[in-house]
């Protein structure tokens, strides 16, 4: 292939296909103009090097912005990305030393047992981190197309008014402040992974000095229905939680959306409490065991106080929450 | 100072960049394809380098500020270039913006003169 086709394959490769074809024949026809008859190499160098890196005449030929996270989300992006990876590896690491530490005493083999700890922590910890690096990654990408880069309101791209400037100082009140957030980000990836990676290992462990035993509270199998909601749910909080990074302070739409998330979050909660397949017979008849009562009690007891407990923790936090949130959003 | 050079540069580069537009618009009247435009600018002491006059000319199609059509009656095909009618308002337009420009930046740049 000549000089003069290889220069013209590498600036028109990287070009949209419906232009590609075209933008060659031009390029070929400008080329041999700037050429006088029967070329030597050493003038055709010249001229190619006079055009330049392919690359950057590539992109002078389609100047779209072709990027997934532009400059104004590209801090906030870093930040997120760092604390929601390590939160999760810190997350994921700590539940694979907490199922080995209970699976362990099955396996005898002591070297065996530290190899498997070894490479099930890797293994966790890489595919944990990728996950993380991925959804912080598309969330930042629809929040970028979506202008809340530009706009304070996502998917609302009506043009900027001074309206919206911040009353200014903003009064500390009014401020997230980056603890909050992360606090919320940690616990939000901690019961989402416990839940979706080793929900057998929300349980009651009972320390026999024979061995100790590890009572599930859930009923893994009921539990599979509520996964896709559970993901659902930490999705949107991870959202909404990368939104109040990006935006440092309380506004009438976070706060909607906090308030939103917490009365779908509050729901599932309760829901899930009070559905009496998705406990553990195993863990009632066990408790009924030690505190020497009919298992029926036991249950009776769980679900009345359950109901009451979550109903009126989740239910009374979420409003209170909410309440202060609007509040800080007039501060 | 190399840093000093290259700083220079770049300004010239973005102040040039902006008269770029209106310096192809002027010279399309008639039709001229990538190299003959470039020979001309070249003639009359407005250099463009290749590698950005000729994705400009196809920008500027997509702008609807030219209209192009191959010639393939000679040896070799040939991609010509000419104003629109679009264009051609939209130079005017640019035209006066640049005089009250100059005009304006000339006054001040003559401040420091006296």
């Amino acid at each position: 292939m000549s000089l003069i086709e290889r220069y013209i394959l590498a600036v028109t490769e990287k070009l949209p296909e419906d232009i590609r074809y075209d933008v060659a024949e031009e390029l070929r026809s400008n080329i041999e103009d700037m050429l006088p008859e029967n070329a030597a190499e050493s003038e055709i160098r010249e001229v190619l090097e006079r055009l330049g890196n392919p690359a950057k005449l590539a992109q002078e030929y389609n100047p779209t912005k072709r990027y997934l996270i532009g400059p104004a989300l590209y801090d906030s992006y870093f930040s997120v990305l760092k604390t929601v990876v390590s939160i999760v590896v810190a997350v994921v690491l700590w539940i694979t030393v907490l199922d080995w530490v209970f699976k362990g005493t099955i396996d005898f083999d002591q070297v065996e047992l530290w190899k498997k700890l070894f490479t099930d922590s890797i293994e966790a910890a890489l595919s944990g981190g990728l996950q993380a690096a991925l959804w912080v990654t598309v969330v930042f990408a629809i929040m970028e197309r979506s202008g809340v880069s530009q706009n304070e309101l996502p998917f609302a791209k009506k043009k900027w008014s001074l309206d919206e400037l911040p009353t200014a100082p903003v009064s500390k009140k009014a401020v997230i402040s980056r603890g909050e957030i992360i606090v919320a980000m940690f616990f939000t990836i901690l019961f989402t992974a416990l839940l979706y990676l080793k929900p057998q290992l929300i349980a009651v462990y009972i320390n026999d000095p024979a061995k100790t035993e590890a009572i599930p509270l859930f009923n893994t199998d009921r539990l599979h229905i509520y996964i896709p909601a559970v993901l659902l749910l930490a999705l949107v909080q991870l959202c909404v939680a990368v939104w109040k990074f990006v935006q440092r302070r309380w506004t009438v739409p976070l706060a909607v959306a906090e308030t939103v998330q917490g009365i779908a979050g509050s729901f599932l909660v309760i829901v899930m409490f009070n559905d009496r397949q998705l406990f553990n017979r195993d863990f009632f008849s066990k408790i009924a065991d030690m505190m020497k009562m009919p298992v029926s009690q036991v249950i009776h007891n769980w679900f009345w106080a359950t109901m009451i407990i979550t109903v009126v923790i989740f239910a009374g936090i979420t409003i209170w929450h909410s309440v202060s949130v609007f509040n800080k959003c007039k501060k | 100072m190399e840093s000093m050079d290259e700083l220079i540069n770049s300004l010239i580069i973005e102040l040039k960049r902006g008269t770029l537009v209106l310096s192809v618009l002027s010279q399309l009247n008639n039709p001229e394809y990538g190299y003959s435009l470039a020979q001309k600018l070249e003639e009359k002491n407005t250099p463009v380098e290749a590698g950005t006059l000729y994705p400009l000319l196809r920008r500027l199609e997509k702008q609807n500020l030219l209209s192009s059509q191959w010639d393939t009656s000679e040896s070799r095909p040939r991609k010509f270039y000419v104003i629109s009618d679009m264009g051609k308002e939209i130079y005017e337009k640019l035209k006066k913006e640049w005089r009250t420009l100059s005009q304006q930046l000339e006054v001040l740049l003559k401040e420091d003169e006296l």
